[in-house]
This record gives C-alpha cells, sequence and structure tokens, in this order.
C-alpha cells in the first residue's frame, strides 16, 4: 500500500517538518505565508472555507525530497530507476476522493479557498492538479494551471504542446468535449510523474507505480468516463468544452519566475467535485514549487545521457537560478577529452541552455567549489564552447519572443564549460592547501 | 452585501479604469474572500469582462 498526501503531512509532522497555522488565516494570505515561511505550511482554518489549506512543500530542494521521502542527492536517480520499472495503476471501488460527492447545480468551486498567487496573475489559480484523460493508448496525465472563472468553470492552459493538447484537438475537430479528472492533494510522486513528459505510449501513472513500487489506486469518476486518483483529497471532474483557443486565461506568474502573457485558452466545465470530509487543498507556490517539479527529471535525464555517452558520471544538480532547469553542473572521472564529450551530451538535451561540468572532487552542491574549477581550470578560448541555433523557449525573454512570427519557434545559443582541469597540466598545481594539526586539534578543549 | 451588488461594485471598479485582479482585490478589502469568489463568478457570467494588452480587466463598452 503507498502512502497518501495525508500520509506525507502525517509524516513530516511527526519529523517536526511542518508548520501548523491554526488561527483563523485570510485566504488572500495564503500565499505570502507560504513565501515567508521557513518550512512547510498546513493552514487548519481559512476564513470562510471549510477546507484546510497545505503549501510549500516543494519550496526547495530539501523540502521537495523530504516530501518525497528522498534522499537530496538522489532525487535524478531514484527518478530513473523508478520510471524503468514501470506499476500499471489499479482501478478500485471507490476511495476517499470520494466521501463527498457534488454533482450539477451543487457544484461551486467558491467552496475551495482557491489563492491569488502573484500579483499579475488574471485570478486566483488551482496550481497542483493533476489532470487525467483518457487518450488513444491509455490514460495520459499532467500538470495544469486552473484558472478560476465561475463557480463550475476554469481557464486551462494549453498553449504548449502536450498530450492534452493533442487529445483536445482531436476531440475538437469532431466538436466533441474532453472529460478529465483533476486529482488535487496527491502524492508527491504522482505530481512528480505527471509533471514528466513521459514517451508515448508510457502512462505517467505507471511511472508513479513503479516510483512506489505499488499500484497508483484509480476511482471511477461520477459524471465523466475517466478515473481519477482514489486517495486525492478533492477531484474536480469535467469536460474541456470544444471551443478552442477563444477565453482569456492568465497572465500566470510562471515557473522561470516571470510573467507569461495573457492567453487565448480554451475552459473546464466542473461537472461534479468530490472531496474527502475534512480535504486539504495542496497549492504549488509559483515559481519554486513549480520548477522543483522539473529537477528530478531533468537530473534523470541528464544521467541518462552521460550515460550513454559512455562518460563515467559522479553527479548531478541543477541550478535554482535556471529554474531547476536550464543550467546543469555535472561532475566526472575525466579521461582525456572526456569534459567536452559530456557537455555535449547535456547540451543536446532540449532544455538544458548552459552546462558546467567538473572533476569527482569538486561538490557540484556547493557554489565556492564550483566557482573555483570555473576558475582555475577554465581558458575561455579553450574550454568554453557555443552552440548556435539550438531548440529553445519561449518562456525565455532573451530569445525574444516577440519577433517571431506566428508559428515561429525560438532558438538559442547553448554554452558549455569544461571546468576540469586541464589535460597536459600536472595535478600538483591544482593541489588543495591544507590546514595543519586539524585531526589532533579540538576547538572544544580550549573552550 | 448580496453577489449582484458586490458583481455591481467590482463593475463599477473595473469601468473607471483597467485593474488587474489583484489591484481589484486590494480595493476590496471590506469584503470576505469568498463573496469575492463568487461575485467576479457572476460578474463573468455577465459576459462584460474584458482585458487590455496588459491583461488587465476592464468593461467592455
Amino acid at each position: 500500500m503507498r502512502p497518501s498526501f495525508r500520509d506525507v503531512l502525517d509524516r513530516l509532522d511527526r519529523e517536526a517538518a511542518l508548520l501548523h497555522l491554526t488561527k483563523d488565516v485570510d485566504a488572500r494570505h495564503l500565499s505570502p505565508l507560504v513565501v515567508k515561511a521557513d518550512r512547510p505550511i498546513l493552514f487548519e482554518r481559512v476564513r470562510g472555507f471549510a477546507l484546510k489549506v497545505a503549501g510549500g512543500l516543494f519550496w526547495n530542494r530539501k523540502r521537495f525530497a523530504a516530501a518525497l521521502g528522498w534522499p537530496e542527492s538522489e532525487l535524478g536517480t531514484r527518478f530513473a530507476a523508478g520510471a524503468r520499472a514501470m506499476v500499471e495503476p489499479a482501478l478500485v471501488d471507490g476511495g476517499p476522493a470520494q466521501e463527498v460527492v457534488k454533482v450539477g447545480g451543487e457544484v461551486d468551486l467558491t467552496e475551495l479557498p482557491i489563492p491569488l498567487l502573484a500579483e499579475k496573475d488574471g485570478g486566483p489559480y488551482i496550481s497542483a492538479g493533476v489532470v487525467i484523460a483518457r487518450g488513444d493508448r491509455g490514460l495520459n496525465a499532467g500538470c495544469y494551471r486552473l484558472m478560476y472563472r465561475s463557480r463550475a468553470e476554469t481557464g486551462i492552459d494549453l498553449v504548449t504542446v502536450s498530450d492534452l493538447r493533442r487529445l483536445y484537438e482531436a476531440r475538437l475537430a469532431r466538436d466533441e468535449p474532453l472529460p478529465i479528472s483533476v486529482s488535487i492533494g496527491v502524492h508527491p510522486i504522482e505530481i512528480l510523474s505527471a509533471a514528466y513528459k513521459a514517451p508515448p505510449g508510457v502512462s505517467e501513472m505507471a511511472i508513479a507505480g513503479g516510483l512506489h513500487g505499488a499500484p497508483v489506486p484509480l476511482v471511477r469518476c461520477r459524471t465523466v468516463d475517466v478515473p481519477a486518483i482514489a486517495d486525492a483529497e478533492i477531484v474536480l471532474e469535467g469536460h474541456l468544452l470544444p471551443i478552442g483557443w477563444t477565453q482569456d486565461e492568465g497572465p500566470f506568474g510562471e515557473f522561470a519566475g516571470m510573467y507569461g502573457d495573457l492567453k487565448s485558452n480554451p475552459v473546464l466545465n466542473v461537472t461534479a467535485i468530490t472531496r474527502r470530509h475534512d480535504a486539504v487543498l495542496q497549492l504549488l507556490q509559483m515559481p519554486w514549487e513549480n520548477a522543483w517539479l522539473g529537477a528530478a527529471a531533468t537530473e534523470a535525464q541528464v544521467w541518462n545521457a552521460l550515460k550513454t555517452a559512455g562518460v563515467d558520471v559522479v553527479d548531478v544538480a541543477v541550478t535554482e537560478g535556471s529554474a531547476c532547469r536550464w543550467s546543469v553542473i555535472a561532475s566526472i572521472r575525466k579521461r582525456a577529452g572526456g569534459g567536452k564529450n559530456a557537455l555535449m551530451a547535456i547540451l543536446a538535451l532540449p532544455d538544458t541552455k548552459h552546462a558546467i561540468v567538473v572533476d569527482e572532487g569538486i561538490d557540484i552542491h556547493d557554489p565556492t567549489e564550483v566557482e573555483w574549477a570555473r576558475t582555475f581550470c577554465v581558458q575561455a578560448d579553450k574550454d568554453v564552447i557555443v552552440i548556435e541555433g539550438a531548440q529553445a523557449k519561449h518562456v525565455d525573454p532573451s530569445v525574444r519572443p516577440w519577433e517571431l512570427t506566428h508559428g515561429q519557434l525560438p532558438m538559442t545559443a547553448k554554452m558549455g564549460i569544461d571546468a576540469t582541469i586541464p589535460e597536459g597540466i600536472p595535478p600538483m598545481y591544482y593541489e588543495r592547501i591544507r590546514h595543519v594539526w586539524l585531526d589532533d586539534v579540538k576547538l572544544e578543549d580550549y573552550q | 452585501m448580496t453577489t449582484a451588488a458586490l458583481a455591481d461594485r467590482m463593475a463599477g471598479l473595473l469601468g473607471a479604469r483597467p485593474r488587474t485582479f489583484y489591484e481589484l482585490l486590494r480595493e476590496l478589502d471590506d469584503m470576505e474572500y469568498r463573496a469575492i469568489l463568487q461575485a467576479w463568478g457572476a460578474l463573468r457570467e455577465r459576459g462584460v469582462l474584458g482585458r487590455d494588452a496588459h491583461g488587465r480587466y476592464l468593461i467592455r463598452a
């Protein structure tokens, strides 16, 4: 039996890693309190609402790893291993997610304390939903933001290419709605898996099962022919209406830390809200909680790329300032030319824009160590490679996306820095100083 | 204040000048958040909400 979101909160509570706020909180203040807290928060009472709220579980690498129950250093390797050992989800008869069922005219999204996250956001957003749709090759799961519009309607961002967009386009061509479920308050492994762009034909929920080592339980929805996660805190059921990209959605403070534009998007018509009796609404606060969701998958991709390229890789880390995606640092056991080979492998990945490769003795989680290597192992004319005209993303303003014509994809220049000790320089020149009698003298003996 | 009356108040604010949702919320400090969500939904269903080039809400003429 795999743990639920509720079990994760209980475990964090036992580890004194969860802040309980028991005072009445104005829902306007959910977002700033999550930003200011030094640990995840469980809001016990939100004024005017019956539901609790939890936020900040994925705010940094440490918290994200704690929520998953994984060591920080193993985000990428654990994800890669779990993704290879898939376990298909299991359909079960009912679950806590359906303890309360409201359908049709009873549906009222204002029962949920949906928070406003950033100043220029187009409205309050449900940010932690795992959307499940039925595809031609099985179930598809993804993470999509939902902008509150009215009692039974939200916006959904389907501008970017995705499996859900492809399924929606197929239904739109037949003028049919696409039924979906949105599971909110699920185990972090299930959000992590849903956020991962699985290869075609691979179910994200089967990846989640592999990471759990047990199937994800799914339950039939009450009003649509799609399952939802059986022990989710809250489930929205509904249809993406066949209206195309016609309704205003956004702006939205995105995972890169900048605002995405006002967009035209479809809407979700909510046909049912089901939930636990004492449901907890999870909020993902941008940018870090979304950015860290991408970290494990990016690190796993880098591990795989380096191994495929025959590089003896020691450690891999994304950098927080690059939204846990664009910049990667790797340490390797280097053979002659191995630094450049590693850079080519990393930069071949679609999202990676900058890469630094260092020797195995460098702690890649210590910025000072990495800067030391970048300063003293690098000659810019020999150790920096630049690749022009590579695939890019619109969200990076430096690619000047506003200058693109409709349908034109952005391109970027990628940069790799080989900060390994250069071939031909004797290692003695890089010997680090070691202070005298360090092993023999104890500070406490003199206090 | 009823949902319809609060929606009217919102319409008045947006009619005066375009506002982000956050700016609108700041004008409505005296109202409960859930009441604002309810009124916002009611206002949207009237079909009068528009946006300017910066994504701010306005009342369509």
